[in-house]
């Protein structure tokens, strides 16, 4: 009869839990077992089994959870993973701080361009109902003009007949002479429809607006002053209204502020006043309007526009058309484009630091095998080293972003002092919390983008292989990925450098413009209407006294001379022997005798105006050489005939003159050139002296002999024609920095990653080296290999970013000048730069492998 | 201090009840009968177990008997560390209990 335990239960239980445990279960069983045995042994023993399978169970879930232990709460564990990224960081500070810094820096650049995308692109106009406010323009499309203020008649005809806008009003741009508030001072101001302040929703600071019978002829002396204006001039006075003010020399009562952001247009006034039209100026067709008008509900801007386009087309039987767009288009224009283009620059400027960053990292998973294997030995499992490393990543990024995040705030002031559309967006606030999301987005998605492979590749160290020194598992597919990661980060660059190099083309040939005029020397300068003297002897005074100032070689004076905006104004001249409807649309400039000979514009043929083209004399003009062209093809210009406008008689041609562009970057238009005492109700508002005395001294002298002549006459604007041409390259100068400084930061960060990345693989693979040199490798040869090993990367990345290149060339239509994307000098400059900086990067590494030593590696060992 | 789980508290009071004769069959039989509940064995020995590898329980082991085999029995008592915890534990549950209108009546 057995008295012991029988064998299956004791087995179970002796398999399952350590023998002291098992011992006290035995024990126990036995015990009970020599009791039931006596009465029933089928059920002492399924007594056993059931005791043993029991503990048999329960010592398995108690092993289980033993080894996996239960999860603490995530933020715990979290920060333990995040301390020991820390102080693994710190073990290397140069390397650590050198990938922290180059993330910052790019995460910094791509901030500081979010922040800007943001407040311009992404920000809707500060007015109300923004999405239904458009601006309405004429358009020219034989002259190829789009954007041609219209005229009180046309502007009436629309608000009459067009169907598309439930409300449209109209204003324009002046200027006035503030008088009686210390020196007087020439103020920009806004005549407007009262209705265009309701439209646009903006509510005074202090005050009111203006009510709609101050709009209706004749305007009530009212004024609106800017807060910039009411803070300057008048101290933030809360007393302003009701104050009565000097402009013109007439006096407008202020009835209240209006806030900054009241920006129609991009314009920014000092003053607003109403502007009423008497019968007779509703109809004139003087084109100087500049149009608003609200969508109804439901009404595309598209459809208005058509509408707008087909009502003006058949009434000037498809001499002029019409278009409509949103105001926010209009406001943006260019800048649009541009801020995203750069922005997503700086989006492969931060991929390329990530692509760095990665490379770097996987490298040192390499160089961490033994850590990660032994820490997988004690237990650690594969989700928790891939959730190390990747947390490691994590704390570089959102260390990075914050510091990023601070340097964008420096960045975009930069920015925005670079861009010369600032003036008529507005401020770009770099703390918005937008732009904090933004960096922590930027800072978490790369630490994901350049952490993800390292750790997941570090989930995949076989212990056995790490802890044996020298193990290699999957170098070569490890080699494989590290180079082409750094091939993409030289494509990258490679399409910066294509960008810029295109960019810097188009800035030359635009600097190299033939502007039909000298530039050098010349000083410019806005005298408004003069208010009390008689125009021409005013000027004809003022001139005289220039003239007779040694070093002042000449003197010009036009109400729209070359370099300035505004002033030059366009009309369309009818030609004596030819069809009515045949008219030439040109601008057309007031100017003195002297014009042509202080701006330097030469006289094809005939003669420039003289002295003797006096009012009441006969009408004579001077035309560009590309009206003579347009007017008459076949030759012949001198003599001929044109008419203007409503001037009754006819003006004969006596000169052509060469053409002249407005800026460098716009084509010259026809233009006529009529003597300013002929031109009526024209005064010239701007001066031109042409001077040995410089810039500064010119100023003065002007200003002196305008303050003798008329002591209430501003001068205003005084700047060299130089300079000013300087600041109309403000967009290009802006394209050019900024790419320029985006494409150097990606070589930089390719260089440096192409250096490492051969470093690394030279130390990875130092024992190769010396074996193969004690086998008879000359230091040459293996420089060579090198040599290949880098330029080889490096043509595959200037493939494959040259195929970008040319593929996405159409991104940068708007930014370049007379240069195609395609343009193959550019290709060759920037890939010329790519292969000098791979050399570069080449160099030490190739040296050092060179001077592998045989004998060092042999005494290292297996 | 280590957290307890509600088995573990049960048994740990059992043993405290059980004083010198905290063995592991005698504290299986004392918890099914105070609970009135179907308990599982080898629960019972693995939290002994676990008790001990936590500090909350000291064993010793008696004699060896032939009726086991020639194996000793182990009995196990509360440790210091082991008292406090059920301490805080209670003083945890009555806190809880504070107040409440659901406290059954001492049956």
């Amino acid at each position: 009869m057995r008295d012991r335990l029988p064998r299956l239960p004791a087995w179970i239980v002796r398999r399952t839990v350590g023998p002291a445990l098992a011992d006290d279960v035995l024990g126990d069983l036995e015990e009970r077992w020599r009791r039931d045995a006596s009465r029933s042994r089928v059920g002492a023993w399924m007594r056993a089994l059931r005791v043993a399978l029991s503990v048999a169970w329960h010592a398995w879930r108690d092993r289980r959870d033993r080894a996996r232990p239960r999860r603490r709460i995530g933020a715990a564990l979290i920060l333990q993973d995040a301390r020991y990224a820390l102080r693994l960081l710190r073990r290397q500070p140069v390397t650590s701080g050198a990938v922290v810094l180059t993330l910052a820096l790019a995460i910094g650049a791509s901030t500081a361009l979010f922040s800007v995308v943001n407040a311009w692109v992404l920000r809707p106009l500060p007015f109300a109902t923004p999405d239904r406010l458009a601006a309405v323009w004429e358009t020219i499309p034989s002259a190829g003009i789009d954007q041609n203020t219209p005229a009180p008649a046309v502007f009436h005809a629309w608000r009459d007949r067009l169907t598309s806008f439930d409300a449209m009003a109209a204003l324009t741009r002046g200027t006035r002479n503030l008088t009686g508030q210390g020196e007087p001072a020439r103020l920009s101001e806004i005549r407007a429809q009262p209705s265009v302040l309701a439209m646009l929703g903006i509510r005074p600071v202090v005050g009111r607006i203006f009510r709609d019978d101050e709009g209706r002829a004749p305007a009530a002396p009212v004024v609106l002053l800017s807060q910039a204006c009411w803070r300057q001039r008048f101290g933030g006075a809360p007393d302003v209204v009701g104050r009565i003010i000097t402009l013109d020399g007439a006096g407008y009562e202020v009835v209240g502020v209006l806030p900054a952001n009241a920006r129609p247009f991009g314009f920014d006034p000092d003053v607003w006043t109403p502007l009423a039209f008497t019968p007779e100026e509703a109809q004139s067709f003087s084109r100087y309007l500049w149009v608003l008008g609200r969508l109804k509900p439901g009404v595309t801007v598209e459809t208005a526009s058509a509408e707008v386009n087909q009502i003006t087309a058949s009434a000037s039987e498809n001499a002029i058309g019409a278009r409509a767009v949103s105001l926010r288009t209009q406001t943006l224009g260019d800048t649009r484009a541009d801020v995203l283009v750069l922005f997503g620059a700086s989006g492969f400027v931060l991929l390329v630091a990530c692509a760095n960053i990665a490379s770097l990292t996987l490298a040192q998973v390499v160089t961490r095998r033994r850590e990660l294997a032994a820490r997988q030995a004690l237990g650690a499992s594969r989700g928790r080293l891939v959730r190390q490393v990747l947390i490691e990543s994590l704390t570089v990024g959102t260390i990075a972003g914050a510091l990023g995040f601070l340097l964008s705030g420096w960045a975009t002031r930069a920015v925005v002092s670079l861009a010369p559309a600032a003036a008529r967006l507005g401020d770009v606030n770099a703390f918005d919390p937008r732009v904090f999301g933004f960096a922590c987005a930027a800072g978490i998605g790369t630490a994901l983008l350049f952490g993800l492979l390292p750790a997941w590749q570090s989930g995949r160290i076989d212990p056995a292989g790490g802890l044996r020194a020298g193990g290699r598992s999957s170098t070569a597919g490890r080699r494989r990925l590290l180079g082409a990661i750094v091939a993409a980060e030289i494509a990258m660059t490679l399409v910066l450098l294509v960008a810029t190099a295109l960019i810097t083309r188009s800035f030359l040939r635009m600097n190299a413009m033939d502007l039909g005029f000298d530039p050098d020397g010349l000083v410019l300068a806005d005298l408004p209407r003069p208010g009390s003297l008689d125009p021409v002897a005013f000027y004809g005074e003022v001139e005289r006294r220039l003239r007779e100032t040694p070093g002042v070689r000449g003197v010009a004076l036009s109400q729209g001379l070359p370099l300035a905006t505004v002033g030059a104004m366009g009309g369309g001249f009818s030609i004596e022997g030819q069809p009515a409807d045949a008219r030439v649309l040109a601008y057309w400039r007031s100017a003195n005798a002297d014009f042509f000979r202080t701006l330097g514009v030469t006289i094809m043929q005939g003669r420039a105006i003289t002295a003797d083209d006096r009012a009441g004399g006969s009408p004579v003009a001077v035309v560009s050489e590309s009206f003579a062209r347009r007017a008459w093809p076949d030759g012949g210009a001198l003599g001929r005939r044109i008419g203007w406008g409503t001037a009754e008689t006819p003006i004969t041609v006596v000169g052509v003159a060469a053409d002249v562009r407005q800026s460098r970057a716009t084509e010259p238009s026809p233009t006529v050139y009529l003597p300013y005492p002929q031109v009526d109700g024209w005064s010239p508002s701007q001066i031109a002296v042409r001077s040995d005395l410089g810039t500064a001294a010119t100023g003065d002298l002007l200003r002196r002999v305008v303050h003798d002549v008329d002591p209430a006459q501003p001068v205003e604007h005084v700047r060299s024609a130089s300079d000013q041409l300087w600041e109309l390259l403000g967009r290009r100068r802006f394209h050019l920095t900024l790419f320029g400084l985006l494409a150097a930061m990606a070589t930089a960060l390719a260089i440096f990653g192409l250096y490492a990345l051969l470093a690394s693989a030279l130390s990875a693979e130092r024992r190769d080296l010396g074996i193969r040199a004690a086998l008879g490798a000359t230091p040459a040869q293996l420089r060579r290999e090198w040599w290949g090993r880098g330029l080889r990367l490096s043509a595959f990345g200037l493939a494959l970013g040259g195929l970008a290149a040319w593929w996405s060339g159409g991104l940068l239509d708007g930014f370049l000048f007379k240069v195609e994307p395609r343009d193959p000098v550019a290709f060759a400059a920037a890939a010329a730069l790519v292969l000098a900086t791979t050399m570069a990067a080449c160099w030490a590494p190739a040296r050092r492998a060179g001077r592998a030593d045989p004998v060092e590696t042999l005494r290292e060992g297996p | 201090m280590p957290q307890i789980a509600e088995f573990e508290l049960r048994v740990l009071l059992t043993v405290r009840r059980l004083g010198e004769a905290a063995y592991a069959v005698a504290v299986h039989e004392d918890l099914e009968r105070r609970t009135k509940r179907r308990t599982s064995t080898g629960a019972v020995y693995i939290t002994l177990d676990r008790l001990e590898r936590k500090g909350l329980l000291d064993s010793r082991l008696g004699d060896p008997t032939p009726e086991r085999g020639g194996r000793a029995k182990r009995y196990y008592r509360l440790t210091r560390a082991g008292v406090t915890a059920v301490r805080e534990e209670v003083r945890v549950m009555r806190r809880l209990w504070d107040g409440l209108d659901i406290v059954p009546e001492e049956s």
